[in-house]
């Protein structure tokens, strides 16, 4: 059957093939009406039982229905095609400055910036200067959990999984390899608080607007803090993995040239205007419907896989559309995929190998000053 | 009125009864629609259910029909067999 889902940026799915099938049944049993009509509709002899002609009419009446509503069918899936090109095109110019409208609404700024795609950049660097205080964030990052005997992911879809959510936003697994060095995973989660009056938690909104301005993010630094107290160190092997802020952290870590970068994954991340530059393979899973993929602005070209797909979830499900476990479907997908540029992503990393895991949380201080409760900032 | 009169009108109507059984099959076989969501959804079942329910009631009003010219065709064989009764025809 051919597919002819026509789909929505906001998730839904019109199944119009099936419409059409539906329109094509409707159509035989139409026509067998047609005929039906045809057999009774003749002209009448001297016998006629009770309720003859009113079954006749009755026919009659059915059939025209049936006419009409396979017309009426095949109008409507020629209808929603048509609508759906249409929103799609609205879409594409209305969703920048949708998710515009959202970052200024979170900064309590009054109306909605306009302009091009590729503007973000800007608006991000004046949102950063318009906040109440110089961003000069320091950080503190401490361990909460580690375990031993952790096997290293399989797949992109394994990788996805490993995000965290919640209350540990930073992951870091070191492998020891045959030959006597370190394989290092970093997995970052996104943001934590959206609200800008919370000022004590890294993975906030100012950090997005910092790391789509270029500026130096207090969740970047966190998630460096937490590499260097696992013992990862310069120029380690590294493959860094995050959903949404924590995809622009890893992209912003992969492309430090600080290490030996040996693979990128983010999903759901505003990575757009950060192309990967380096040799590591480097994949970036976006959803069709998921807005926060369009707050870097202009998608500049680069050595990125990108991976595009629908969501799934139903229309103005925003966080629905982001959420870690619907990429994770989507990488589900991938794993299972047969298209070389997808299932050779990880034939340059290791194979199975047994390490230790360690997550990590962290805080910050926008006053300048050091971080309360005695840890180190910086 | 003989018994062709009642006859044709039942080879008609028992005609129409199996075309209505293969309408009615064909509409309890519609392709189902699990994905569909919203007005597409509601759209869709509606039609699938007015469409069989509509076809299921005009089965049961021409099978009635064919009830009908039937009873009426063996009412007719019968007065006629009392009628040559009556007058002897043996």
């Amino acid at each position: 059957m051919t597919t002819l889902v026509v789909t929505a940026p906001g998730g839904q799915s019109v199944a119009t093939e099936e419409i059409l099938v539906l329109g094509q049944e409707l159509d035989s049993i139409g026509a067998l009406l047609a005929d039906a009509w045809r057999t009774v509709n003749h002209p009448t002899g001297p016998y006629l039982p009770e309720g003859y002609r009113e079954a006749v009419a009755r026919l009659a009446g059915v059939a025209d229905d049936v006419s009409w509503l396979c017309r009426s069918l095949v109008a409507y899936t020629q209808q929603v095609a048509e609508q759906e090109r249409w929103r799609t095109r609205l879409w594409d110019s209305t969703r920048d400055h949708w998710t515009r409208a959202l970052v200024w609404s979170a900064l309590g700024q009054q109306g909605v910036r306009g302009g091009s795609p590729d503007a973000s950049f800007d608006d991000a660097a004046e949102a950063l200067r318009r906040l109440d205080e110089p961003y000069h964030p320091a950080v503190s990052t401490w361990e909460v959990d580690r375990r031993e005997g952790v096997g290293i992911s399989q797949g992109v879809a394994e990788r996805i999984a490993r995000i965290p959510e919640g209350s540990n936003p930073v992951r870091v697994e070191r492998y020891a390899t045959a030959e006597g060095e370190f394989h290092t995973e970093v997995f970052v989660a996104g943001t934590r608080t959206w609200s800008l009056d919370e000022k004590t938690d890294p993975f906030d909104m100012r950090s997005n607007l910092a790391l789509v301005a270029g500026a130096p993010a207090a969740s970047t630094m966190v998630t460096e803090r937490a590499m260097r107290s696992a013992g990862v160190q310069r120029g380690d092997r590294v493959v860094f993995v995050g959903h949404s802020q924590g995809g622009a952290v890893a992209a912003t870590l992969a492309e430090s040239g600080r290490y030996d970068t040996r693979g990128l994954v983010t999903v759901g991340a505003p990575v757009g205007s950060q192309p990967a530059g380096g040799e590591y393979p480097a994949l970036r899973i976006e959803h069709r419907d998921d807005v926060v993929v369009d707050l870097a602005g202009k998608t500049l070209p680069g050595g990125h896989t990108v991976v595009e797909a629908d969501s799934g979830a139903t229309t103005g499900d925003i966080p629905g559309a982001h959420s870690r476990d619907r990429y994770f479907q989507t990488a589900t997908q991938i794993d299972q995929s047969n298209a070389d540029l997808l299932s050779g992503w990880a034939d340059g990393l290791p194979g199975p190998l047994r390490g230790q895991a360690r997550w990590f949380d962290a805080s910050q201080d926008l006053s300048g000053g050091e971080v309360a409760g005695g840890k180190t900032a910086q | 009125m003989d018994e062709g009169d009642i006859e044709r009108v039942l080879d008609r109507v028992q005609l129409v009864c199996t075309q209505l059984q293969r309408a009615v099959a064909s509409a309890r076989g519609l392709p189902e629609t699990p994905q569909w969501r919203g007005s597409s959804h509601s759209l869709a079942q509606s039609q699938q259910e007015y469409v069989l329910a509509e076809l299921v009631g005009l089965e049961r009003e021409f099978g009635e029909l064919a009830y009908r010219c039937d009873r009426d065709l063996q009412s007719l064989r019968r007065r006629q067999e009392e009628e040559g009764l009556a007058g002897g025809h043996w």
